[in-house]
């Protein structure tokens, strides 16, 4: 076939779509547009009670840890306008903190506040999300050298997902104004550092490009660059995320920040990987010992 | 007037929306449709597109507004084809496909079937340059605008896509 024939067919191809109906009427789309329309108050109920959930089943964890048993608390309720205030603000609107240097999981909230408000027995479903396992004994490879690093297994229950991290690093569950966050930090021993090196996202709301969208937008903002060379650093090492939309490398200085954006059972999720020149090599280890002992568990 | 339309829309003018929707629900419709979409499916994706505009409209600050529009819609028909992989395992897709058919078999000559038919089995980096290319009379800047890529990588992804498309209806030539 000559590139004549070629454009002569594809020329015949585009008159004949030209001839499809248009079938969608404008009315009809506006209706559906306004009706996707949310108004404000009803979403900052929902969220509302999200956080009074939330900060009742601290109150408890706080307990639970001190005391080692279940007992009902109330101290530590934030009010419904400073609630209103962090979401306005887009800020998280609880923290669920793993302590694994202990033996205990320590529940926490970010800052406790002090309140009159009674407590709401009927919305006290949210747990800790954050369970954790065993420890056991990894070996891995390091400029060619075996070596080997205790971890610890975790589940997530929030984002459905179980795996391993060193032990003795930071786990932290944070629910925030549109969904829920998984992040881990390193910490040798001089304290934890930050920023977090993985930070696993789940969305309750948005599209998977939308959330790409919004976390490339967020990054750009920061003055990060993104590299066009990546690889698939994370998606690429573990066949659990099969449904990638994207996966991009950023750079900024001496940091790096490695962003996928996957899809499971209908919900998105995003992976950060966070790096600093400085950690580089031993947080990458870490990293790969996270993604290769993911699993979903839903 | 589309610039004006659009800085009305931003400012909460729903009637200038509309006739955004007006302007452009037949290009959309269109697209989704040479990406593959069933015929059934069509206004459901070009709906879904126009919510996103909608909700998005105030992020669109730069570039043209055509460019932004077919990168949802492409970004839209790519969450259709992720649910509908997750449907196949409910032997779901395998009526949509039928539903699909049938509206070209009826309206379409075999030479144009076919044609429409290899255009899909490209893979989607090659089909979307071809479809904005030669259905949309879109330059390659233009192109590699809304798929985010250089312009050389789009000239390259040209000149493979018709080749292989010539191969492909070669071989289809050979068979009937």
């Amino acid at each position: 076939m000559n590139d004549n024939q070629f454009n002569q067919q594809m020329k015949k191809l585009k008159k004949q779509y030209e001839q499809m109906p248009t079938k969608s009427s404008s009315d009809h789309i506006m209706s559906a547009v306004l009706k996707e329309k949310k108004p404000r108050r009803t979403t900052l109920f929902r969220n509302w009670r999200v956080a009074v959930s939330l900060s009742a089943a601290v109150g408890i964890g706080t307990i639970l840890s001190m005391g080692g048993f279940f007992q009902g608390g109330t101290d530590q309720f934030t009010t419904i306008e400073e609630e209103r205030e962090q979401e306005q603000n887009g800020e998280e609107v609880a923290i669920f903190q793993s302590d694994i240097e202990g033996e205990n999981v320590i529940i926490k909230n970010e800052e406790e506040r002090d309140s009159d408000e009674p407590s709401d027995e009927s919305s006290m479903e949210l747990e800790n999300p954050v369970e954790l396992g065993e420890t056991r004994e990894e070996t891995f490879l390091m400029e060619g050298q075996e070596d080997v690093n205790e971890v610890i297994e975790f589940t997530d229950r929030e984002i459905g997902f179980r795996s391993v991290v060193q032990s003795g690093f930071d786990i932290e569950g944070k629910y925030r104004e549109n969904g829920y966050s998984l992040q881990l930090s390193a910490d040798y021993g001089d304290g934890m550092i930050e920023p977090p090196f993985y930070t696993m996202r789940k969305y309750y709301n948005g599209s998977a490009e939308e959330v790409a969208d919004g976390l490339y937008s967020e990054l750009e903002e920061d003055g990060f660059v993104r590299n066009e060379e990546s690889s698939l650093t994370i998606t690429g090492r573990q066949s659990a995320f099969e449904e990638v939309t994207d996966e991009r490398l950023y750079m900024r200085g001496d940091e790096s920040v490695q962003l996928a954006v996957i899809l499971n059972d209908d919900t998105v999720y995003s992976i950060k990987i966070h790096t600093t020149t400085e950690y580089t090599e031993g947080l990458q280890i870490r990293v790969g010992q996270v993604l290769e002992h993911f699993q979903w568990i839903n | 007037m589309e610039n004006h339309l659009i800085m009305r829309a931003k400012k909460g003018d729903d009637e200038a929306f509309q006739q955004l929707i007006e302007l452009h629900v037949k290009t959309v419709e269109k697209f989704a449709f040479q990406l593959g979409v069933p015929e059934s499916s069509v206004e459901d994706i070009t709906q879904e597109v126009f919510i996103k505009v909608y909700r998005f409209l105030d992020k669109h600050t730069r570039g043209k507004f055509t460019t932004w529009l077919y990168s949802i819609t492409i970004n839209v028909v790519r969450d259709l084809y992720r649910r509908e992989t997750r449907q196949r395992r409910k032997l779901k897709a395998f009526q949509q496909a039928q539903e699909s058919s049938i509206y070209i078999e009826q309206f379409y000559d075999e030479s144009t079937k076919a044609l429409h038919e290899q255009i899909q089995t490209l893979e989607e980096k090659y089909k979307v340059p071809i479809i904005l290319h030669y259905f949309h009379d879109l330059p390659y800047q233009e192109i590699a605008d809304i798929l985010g890529v250089s312009e050389g990588a789009i000239k390259t992804r040209m000149m493979r896509a018709k080749k292989q498309l010539k191969e492909k209806l070669e071989k289809v030539g050979e068979v009937q």
